[in-house]
């Protein structure tokens, strides 16, 4: 995977992962080791958080397609090794938060998944990724 | 016919003779024909050396072998026999071999040359060749005859076994001492017609001595040579067979006929008689006896005294009283094991990669580490440090105490770029043989949170902090404990002196359930003793007022990361926490948690 072709976004807007009971199965180990460093990387990465999330529910009985889902953001990273996070001086200190939910993101049970960020004046610091607990019935009540 | 004129009618052509005919090749060509040399193509030995590998035997000789490599020397046709009991051992014996004639003669091989077949083109070869610059050819396929020096050597020898082994009525197993033999007597007695000299005298320069040369698969008497405690009336002497001479030493095989064992021994007295009509019958049945025996791989005792071979036993009293009789026959003495052929080469792979990557690799287990003088020396540079800090006492074992075990983890460490700086080992108890209440009381230690940390920079950065990075060596180990733990001592390193005790801690060891939080309250109870005020929801965030200028001390576990408005601030924090702890200043903060 060193040598792979860069790509744009780390997860396909069209692709929705799913069990897919009927794919191929891969090998779970080598699945859930690319996983868990991309959770460890996700500590200094803010843009691969939530597709990485997305992979990381499917961990049991992985298919091919969820692999293939792994592996983009693999190659989204090829892209991408310059990005970090950059902390800018002299601006003013205010705590700023944004957060965003989509609705009935998930296809199995129909939960809607969050995201929020902190900044602190323009410095990122802390964001998070989060399924909910319960269906929401619309979008209003999934925010 | 024309000439003649032995037929009529026939009309005059002439044919032009240098024409190749299609047809006529097709119909009648035959294979080209092989001519024996009268010159010697080669100056010095090791310039080319034949090889060829015959087997598998049928019977698996005593050493649980089936194949033999033979190697002859073009120049002087001195012949080296190899025996494996798989085909791919012939890389590997061929390596060693390889190497030691290089050395013994300070020449290199210049050229090898054998056929086609499987264990002699292949990668591993290939390599070899290439490392030592040595040429490989290789006969045309299916073409034995370009082989011919070796292929003749093979002949030799499979017939001189074939004949000693029927002449000596010995069972088949000796097959790889009768073949070893008969190329160790070619070696010294065979003459090279063109230079009317040995091979041993071309090889090695200097005339063979024949005169320790015996009858093979005569019976012989070896003396016993304190190998055994004998009482004053025991036989001194087992009776044998004789099967050749030893591989590397000067030395006798003999295979014991009591012990049924090969044994290498000086001190063996031979009987050479002819062999008589009774003798050949009385052998017969022995070797009978022998293979029953061995078929049944029991060790029994033979009654050997035969009534019609009374030999007067010949007293030599030339033996040498100070010889040591060779005691390694690894190689030898045990019958049919062919596993011990597989355990040897793990063996030999496992410590060729130890030894190649010395401190590149994580070993496994202590016994990889043992034969590592990195790890070593990595393992007792950790006890130093510990008998320096005071973590334990030792203390004799009383069997009341929970004795925890110990255990030692090897990481390597590596630098912002990844590259392995240093080895690092470490003694660890085996927390899951503590028990709550008596080992241990509270183990939650906090830790700072990333988003604490990223805060950290963020801010810094905006107030423009000038931040540093500091680590406490050993960190753990200082820790005080407050409950009696003993620990057992770390294996490998155990005192010779006082086996039977146990280790008191007096500090933190790794491993324990309560060590991060013995450390934290320490570091913590040390900094708000200093005037540095806890911070009230990150606990791990001391901070500390003087007047305009701020100190802040994140601490991660052993990690200190410290930032101020005001650099003496920063440097009067480090040398109180130098006074205290042992530290190392890491400068400027450039690579925190891999992050």
């Amino acid at each position: 995977m060193d040598k792979c072709k860069p790509i744009n976004t780390p997860f396909s807007t069209s692709c929705n992962l799913d069990q897919d009971e009927v794919g191929i199965p891969v090998d779970e180990t080598k699945h859930r080791g690319i996983i868990g460093s991309l959770l460890y990387l996700t500590a200094s990465r803010s843009d691969i958080m939530f597709a990485v999330c997305m992979c990381a529910r499917f961990q049991s009985a992985p298919k091919e397609s969820h692999f293939n889902a792994a592996k983009r953001i693999l190659k989204y990273l090829q892209g991408t090794k310059e990005v970090g996070l950059w902390y800018p001086g002299n601006i003013s200190l205010s705590l700023i938060s944004y957060s965003d939910s989509e609705f009935e993101g998930c296809k199995i049970d129909r939960k809607s998944t969050s995201g929020t960020c902190h900044l602190l004046g323009s410095s990122l610091i802390s964001w998070q990724c989060k399924m909910h607990a319960c269906v929401a019935l619309s979008t209003a009540e999934a925010e | 016919m024309k000439s003649k004129d032995l037929v009529s009618g026939l009309p005059n052509i002439k044919f032009q003779d240098n024409r190749l005919c299609d047809a006529c090749v097709k119909g009648k060509q035959i294979r080209s024909s092989f001519n024996s040399k009268d010159i010697v193509s080669t100056k010095n030995p090791l310039d080319v050396l034949h090889m060829d590998l015959f087997g598998p035997s049928r019977v698996a000789s005593l050493a649980g072998n089936l194949y033999a490599l033979v190697i002859v020397d073009d120049y002087s046709r001195y012949t080296w026999t190899l025996f494996f009991a798989y085909k791919n051992g012939a890389y590997k014996d061929f390596k060693k071999l390889g190497k030691v004639l290089q050395n013994e003669n300070d020449c290199c091989i210049k050229s090898i040359r054998s056929d086609h077949a499987g264990e002699f083109q292949n990668a591993n070869f290939e390599r070899f060749c290439e490392k030592h610059g040595i040429s490989h050819s290789f006969s045309a396929p299916r073409t034995p005859q370009q082989n011919g020096v070796v292929e003749r050597k093979n002949r030799s020898l499979e017939e001189l076994a074939r004949t000693m082994l029927n002449e000596s009525k010995l069972p088949k197993y000796f097959w790889e001492d009768v073949v070893y033999t008969a190329a160790y007597v070619l070696n010294i007695t065979l003459i090279i017609p063109i230079l009317k000299k040995t091979p041993y005298e071309l090889y090695k320069g200097r005339k063979p001595s024949v005169s320790h040369l015996r009858v093979f698969g005569c019976k012989c008497f070896v003396l016993n040579n304190d190998k055994e405690n004998l009482g004053k009336f025991d036989a001194k002497s087992d009776e044998g067979i004789y099967i050749g001479y030893a591989l590397n030493g000067h030395a006798y095989r003999v295979f014991n006929k009591r012990l049924l064992t090969v044994e290498e021994s000086m001190h063996v007295v031979f009987d050479e008689t002819n062999h008589s009509i009774p003798k050949i019958v009385t052998d017969d049945l022995e070797c009978d006896d022998l293979k029953s025996i061995l078929n049944k791989n029991e060790l029994i005792h033979i009654d050997t005294t035969d009534s019609h071979v009374v030999q007067e036993p010949t007293v030599s009293a030339d033996l040498p009283k100070e010889w040591k009789t060779p005691r390694d026959l690894t190689l030898d003495n045990v019958i049919g094991n062919i596993e011990k052929e597989v355990s040897t080469r793990k063996f030999l792979i496992n410590f060729c990669e130890t030894m190649a990557f010395v401190s590149q690799v994580e070993p496994k287990n202590l016994n990889e580490v043992l034969k590592d003088s990195n790890w070593i020396m990595a393992m007792q540079e950790e006890l130093n440090q510990f008998a320096l800090i005071e973590v334990w006492t030792l203390v004799p074992r009383i069997p009341e105490m929970n004795i925890i075990g110990t255990k030692w983890v090897f990481r390597n460490k590596m630098d912002e770029h990844g590259v392995i700086t240093r080895n690092k080992a470490r003694p660890v108890a085996k927390w899951y043989n503590q028990e709550e209440g008596i080992d241990y009381d509270e183990t939650y230690a906090p830790v700072a949170r990333l988003e604490a940390v990223r805060l950290l920079l963020a801010f810094s950065c905006i107030k423009g902090f000038k931040l540093f990075q500091m680590d406490v060596k050993s960190a753990i180990l200082n820790g005080y404990i407050n409950e009696e733990v003993f620990i057992s001592q770390p294996p490998g390193f155990e005192d010779h002196q006082r086996p039977g005790h146990v280790f008191k801690l007096k500090k933190a060891l790794y491993g324990l359930k309560q060590t991060p939080r013995q450390w934290y309250e320490r570091l913590s109870d040390f900094l708000t003793s200093q005037g540095y005020d806890r911070g009230t929801s990150d606990k791990t965030l001391f901070i500390k007022k003087k007047g305009d200028d701020t100190i802040l001390v994140q601490v991660y576990v052993d990690d200190i990361i410290l930032g101020s408005n005001n650099g003496e601030l920063c440097e009067t924090f480090v040398e109180i926490i130098t006074s205290e702890f042992e530290m190392s200043m890491m400068g400027e903060l450039n690579y925190f948690l891999v992050l």
